[in-house]
């Protein structure tokens, strides 16, 4: 017991000694080395992190919107209009219809450009059917004139092409089959200040009315 | 007794001597390693974000591509489930259906007369008696290859028919169709695959895999491509 608080005074007593003036100097100079640059990178790394983070959302977001718009929303109803905040199906931190998205305390404003194709501008091509020579017998195989090499060899029968427009072929005279959506989505960065936007791509087709009605 | 811990525990100290900066120079290997993980980390970290935003852009366009490919399968059934047919060697204008009623009835699938309910031209394939039809179906030369699934002789009415799955008009590649604006982006068929094929029992109708390719060049100049697959049911009218 004795000895234990002799060896506890003998610490506390040469502990001083222990750091020299310089050996502290060195130290704090050496940790302010060390750590002056890796906090530097730390904020930087934070803000990239934080950057990465707000692109990834407003790629997630896109992809709500979108496939909401492809999957789920009637053609008739797609247009500029439409209250892609509310039908991202993201919690909205605001809590209004107004196109946009406070998610993670950054507000994403989204806006949709819709341009719908004229069926006249829509063409369609393909090569026409190849005339099948009458067979009079009942044989599942073909004969001569029928066979594929021959057909294959005969250009009228092989490479007719046809090309047509939607307009010619639909009877929904007044209706239109397509439109092209672009999808901005748009934010500003708060740790740099920066405007940001991602812009999508895609397209949406009239095909209920085709499925309920025919083309 | 209390000399001798008096001078152990002074040795003890006196090699505590020094101590600091080899513990500094400790973490400062730590500090180091530790920022170089989290630097690593938050480059892949980054460039998978920003590979997934560019992905997202060209799966959209893949997704949008196929929305085009269905109305044009809508609006010509008949000629997408011909040129489906010639590629498997078969006569578009034979009626499996017919064909089907007709051997249940034990009669011929052919039937030659056209004042007949029943009329169901032949031939029902288009390869003569002399042909290998299963070995045709078999030649990357007529069917295509894996890689390259709308390759082949036999596959012209496919690719003809899946031509114009891309943008057309102004701002876009009349052969690619690609367009540049708000980005390089574009979309094509790149599958239409009979899913099917051993399938007699058909009646008229093929289910097919139908696959279309977007594409987005991204900031980097990198072009990112995604694809998008539907299967449909391709009835002849």
């Amino acid at each position: 017991m004795n000895g234990k608080i002799i060896f506890k005074t003998a610490y506390l007593k040469t502990s001083h000694r222990a750091l020299s003036l310089t050996e502290i100097i060195v130290g704090v100079a050496l940790f302010a080395f060390a750590l002056i640059p890796s906090f530097t990178y730390l904020m930087s790394s934070v803000k990239q992190t934080s950057a990465t983070d707000m692109e990834n959302t407003a790629g997630i977001i896109a992809s709500s919107v979108l496939d909401r718009i492809l999957d789920n929303i009637d053609y008739e109803d797609v247009n500029a209009d439409l209250k892609l905040d509310q039908i991202s199906g993201i919690t909205d931190e605001d809590g209004i219809d107004n196109n946009e998205l406070k998610t993670k305390s950054v507000v994403y404003k989204l806006s949709m450009d819709v341009k719908t194709a004229a069926n006249d501008k829509i063409e369609f091509g393909f090569r026409k059917t190849p005339y099948i020579k009458r067979q009079s017998g009942k044989n599942i195989e073909a004969d001569a004139e029928n066979s594929i090499n021959k057909i294959m060899a005969d250009d009228k029968r092989w490479k007719s092409f046809i090309k047509l427009k939607l307009s010619d072929i639909t009877k929904h005279k007044k209706k239109t089959f397509l439109k092209e959506i672009i999808l901005n989505v748009s934010w500003k960065d708060p740790n740099t200040g920066r405007d940001r936007n991602e812009r999508f791509v895609t397209l949406k087709a009239n095909l209920t009315l085709v499925e309920q009605q025919g083309g | 007794m209390n000399n001798f811990k008096r001078e152990k525990n002074g040795n003890h100290i006196k090699n505590r001597r020094g101590m600091l900066i080899p513990i500094i120079l400790i973490g400062m290997f730590i500090f180091v390693v530790f920022f170089f993980t989290l630097m690593r980390w938050n480059s892949a970290n980054r460039r998978m974000n920003y590979q997934d935003v560019w992905g997202r852009k060209a799966y959209y366009l893949a997704k949008g591509g196929t929305q085009l490919a269905l109305l044009k399968v809508s609006m010509l059934p008949t000629e997408c489930y011909d040129a489906l047919a010639i590629s498997q060697l078969k006569n578009p204008y034979f009626s499996f259906k017919i064909a089907s009623e007709r051997l249940a009835n034990t009669k011929d699938e052919v039937n030659p007369n056209p004042k007949d309910v029943d009329f169901n031209p032949g031939p029902k394939f288009l390869t003569s008696v002399s042909d290998n039809r299963d070995a045709m179906l078999q030649d990357p030369v007529l069917t295509g290859t894996k890689d390259d699934p709308l390759s082949g002789k036999l596959n012209e009415f496919i690719r003809a028919f899946a031509e114009d799955i891309k943008f057309s008009g102004t701002g876009s590649d009349p052969v690619t169709g690609e367009r540049s604006d708000p980005f390089r982006h574009g979309f094509r068929a790149t599958k239409v695959k009979v899913l099917a094929v051993a399938g007699q029992q058909l009646y008229n109708k093929q289910t097919v895999e139908l696959t279309v390719k977007g594409w987005v060049i991204d900031g980097m100049g990198i072009r990112r491509e995604k694809e998008f697959t539907r299967i449909v049911e391709v009835e002849r009218k």
